[in-house]
């Protein structure tokens, strides 16, 4: 039984690679593997993958590389290996429209949890919903997942859909990091992580270039989507 | 490092080598020209008597001529003979005709006049003040005489001559002294320097010391390059293989995740165990790669300005969630919105390692107390744990990598001392310190000092 579409492995670890396709199949992923930048951008490109997993160092092309690259034209969620001890790395890759990151070594069972939920976000994709959330001017398609503001597409990420997506919906109230993380990322926490401030920071840039702040940040506790001044 | 020496007995005071250098020149001036001067005087005696012997000599000789040409009417000869003989002699003298000083050469005091020749040689008498007087008479007119003052040999030193010599010989002493002690000085100072950490530190050419403190500079620079580069040998050393065990690690893990699949259901225990372990191992790599990165950077990369107060609220809530379930606490006793020039990311990490550390060595049912104030220029962040504390000789060991403070402190919390480190690193980095000391009542009090921005 597989679930959810192929995945595509880039990583330049043939042995690393061959036994994490071994787990993930065992999982229930179906697993195409590809050991260099230009080779995984390539197939990345080709649309026939549900999910990227992308190591950053990679002959050929880096991992940032390709992810630049391969964000010019795919939204395809994408889950960056970094190097452990490189926390810039991590930061940077979120940054760059990265959905996730987990730094090498990492447990398998992580990483296998971590595409199950990657795959939930774009699961709800195919949901029979069709609804539309609209807080201001900006509009949100639940079961087209497109975002408008004033009109216009905004293109984001599943992770920065997902984010924005709860947030709308509880627009006004205060969302906890802790509950964020658990909705968007689908997993808990842990101390010191920043993922949810760096995939709010991007929102924030996405929705509002010029700078002006809808989403707010709640000191220790999390943000909230500011109400429009004067409801339309 | 910038924790305080502390602990150390201090050695006994000593002199400097300046001082001593100082001493030493002005001390064997001092003697010598007290040697030769006593020596000098010693022979005073001696040449006194010379002197008398010559003058007299030399009086018995010239003096007939004066007192035959003054017989014979011609004073004026006689006077061109004394003359003469005073030039070569240095003597005062007057040629007497009864009461009347027909010839004057100097001062001569009446008490030498006074004095009654014995027949007619000469007679020398010598007073109180070493002076000597000389009465030649006339082998003619018995009232006729010259009278002569010889002055005494002069003593080598007088008072004030004294004085300024020990002065001058001080003044060059001084500059003797510190122009042999100044490199001296100058190494010392880069010994110190080294020390606190700065192996870049170079002393280069030492001009006007000599051939060897050149040497020694020398190969002091040579000494630090050495020190420099083995430093970054082991720090390289420590880094590469931390890099090359994380491919290994990586597959060794994903591997345990297949064989836990495919175990029977007792060796889960023992797999779960292994897989903790690999867990443990990757991260270890992480902070010592952090760390080898943190040594390496020599400036911030792109600073921000980064609100200190934000990130210890943010952080301590972060780290009451963990301590709370281990029954411990943290809590924010002051605050103030303070900003600072820098990195959030490895601020946030340099005031968390601190923080963890203190959680870790808290005992249950304590709290964590965070801080953070502006002092001067700089603000603090100091963070105290009412733990068992460091003993006072391991305070500054603390910060380096995988020092062991307390065999059994350190088993007891799995702590493999490595977050320390990368605080001490991460804060140098920002230009600041860190600095721990055990607090008044127990416990161990962290302080991390940073330029405040104004």
């Amino acid at each position: 039984m597989t679930i959810g579409g192929r995945i595509l492995l880039v990583d330049d670890d043939v042995e690393l690679a061959s036994l994490i396709s071994d787990y993930l199949g065992s999982e229930g992923f179906e697993i195409e593997l590809a050991h260099d930048g230009e080779t995984g951008l390539a197939r990345a490109r080709s649309g026939e993958h549900a999910m990227i997993v992308l190591d950053v160092m990679l002959p050929k092309r880096n991992g940032f590389d390709v992810l630049r690259a391969l964000r010019e034209t795919s939204r395809v969620p994408v889950l960056m290996l970094t190097a452990r001890g490189d926390d810039v790395d991590r930061i940077v890759g979120l940054e760059m429209g990265a959905d996730d990151y987990l730094g090498k070594p990492f447990n398998p069972r992580e990483l296998a949890a971590r595409l199950r939920a990657i795959q939930r976000r774009v699961g709800a994709q195919h949901g029979p919903q069709r609804e539309l959330i609209e807080v201001g001017e900006v509009a949100l398609d639940v079961g087209a997942r497109t975002v408008r503001r004033a009109g216009k597409e905004i293109v984001l990420t599943t992770a920065e859909f997902s984010l924005l997506e709860l947030l709308l919906r509880s627009a006004g109230r205060v969302v906890s990091r802790d509950t964020i993380a658990e909705t968007v990322l689908g997993r808990r926490l842990s101390a010191f992580d920043r993922s949810v401030d760096v995939h709010v920071s991007n929102l924030r840039k996405k929705l509002d270039p010029s700078g002006g702040d809808r989403i707010k940040t709640v000191r220790g506790t999390g943000y909230v989507y500011a109400m429009p001044e004067s409801p339309t | 490092m910038s924790a305080p020496v502390s602990g150390k007995p201090r050695p006994p005071k000593q002199w400097s080598l300046f001082t001593r250098m100082f001493a030493a020149f002005a001390l064997v001036t001092v003697a010598t020209t007290t040697f030769v001067s006593a020596y000098w005087d010693s022979t005073l005696a001696r040449r006194q008597a010379q002197r008398v012997l010559l003058v007299s000599d030399a009086l018995r000789l010239h003096g007939p001529e004066a007192l035959a040409l003054h017989d014979e009417g011609d004073d004026e000869g006689a006077r061109r003979v004394l003359d003469a003989l005073a030039a070569e002699t240095d003597l005062r003298m007057t040629l007497i005709d009864g009461e009347t000083r027909v010839v004057s050469i100097g001062e001569v005091p009446e008490a030498a006049i006074a004095i009654v020749p014995e027949g007619d040689a000469l007679t020398t008498r010598t007073n109180e003040r070493d002076q000597t007087w000389l009465v030649l008479p006339s082998e003619r007119a018995s009232d006729t005489r010259i009278v002569a003052v010889a002055t005494p040999v002069q003593r080598s030193l007088r008072e004030l001559r004294i004085v300024l010599l020990i002065l001058a010989t001080a003044l060059a002493s001084f500059f003797l002294a510190r122009l042999l002690t100044r490199p001296i000085v100058m190494l010392r100072k880069a010994t110190h320097r080294i020390a606190e950490g700065d192996t870049s530190v170079r002393v280069g050419e030492v001009a006007g010391a000599g051939e060897e403190i050149a040497g020694l500079a020398a190969d002091f620079d040579r000494m630090t390059e050495r020190i420099e580069d083995l430093l970054a040998s082991r720090e390289a050393l420590l880094r590469d293989v931390s890099h090359e065990l994380r491919s290994p690690l990586a597959r060794l893990q994903v591997a345990l995740g297949i064989a836990r699949k495919r175990a029977a259901p007792d060796l889960v225990p023992l797999l779960d165990r292994m897989e903790r372990e690999t867990e443990r191992l990757g991260e270890l790599i992480g902070l010592v790669l952090s760390m080898a990165r943190l040594e390496q950077a020599k400036d911030l990369t792109a600073p921000t300005e980064v609100r200190l107060d934000e990130l210890v609220d943010s952080l301590a809530s972060d780290a009451s969630f963990e301590a709370e379930a281990r029954d411990r606490a943290v809590s924010v006793r002051k605050k103030e919105p303070i900003s600072v020039r820098g990195d959030a990311e490895l601020l946030r990490q340099a005031a968390e390692n601190v923080v963890r550390n203190a959680v870790r060595f808290a005992p249950a049912g304590t709290d964590v107390e965070i801080e953070l104030v502006r002092v001067a220029e700089d603000v603090e962040l100091r963070v105290r744990d009412h733990g068992p504390g460091v003993p006072e000789t391991a305070l500054a060991e603390i910060f380096r990598p995988f020092t062991r403070v307390d065999e059994a402190r350190d088993r007891a919390s799995g702590g493999a001392g490595i977050g320390l480190a990368i605080t001490e690193r991460a804060v140098r980095l920002h230009g600041g310190s860190v600095i721990a000391a055990n607090a008044d009542g127990g416990g161990l009090r962290v302080t991390i000092r940073l330029p405040a921005v104004a």
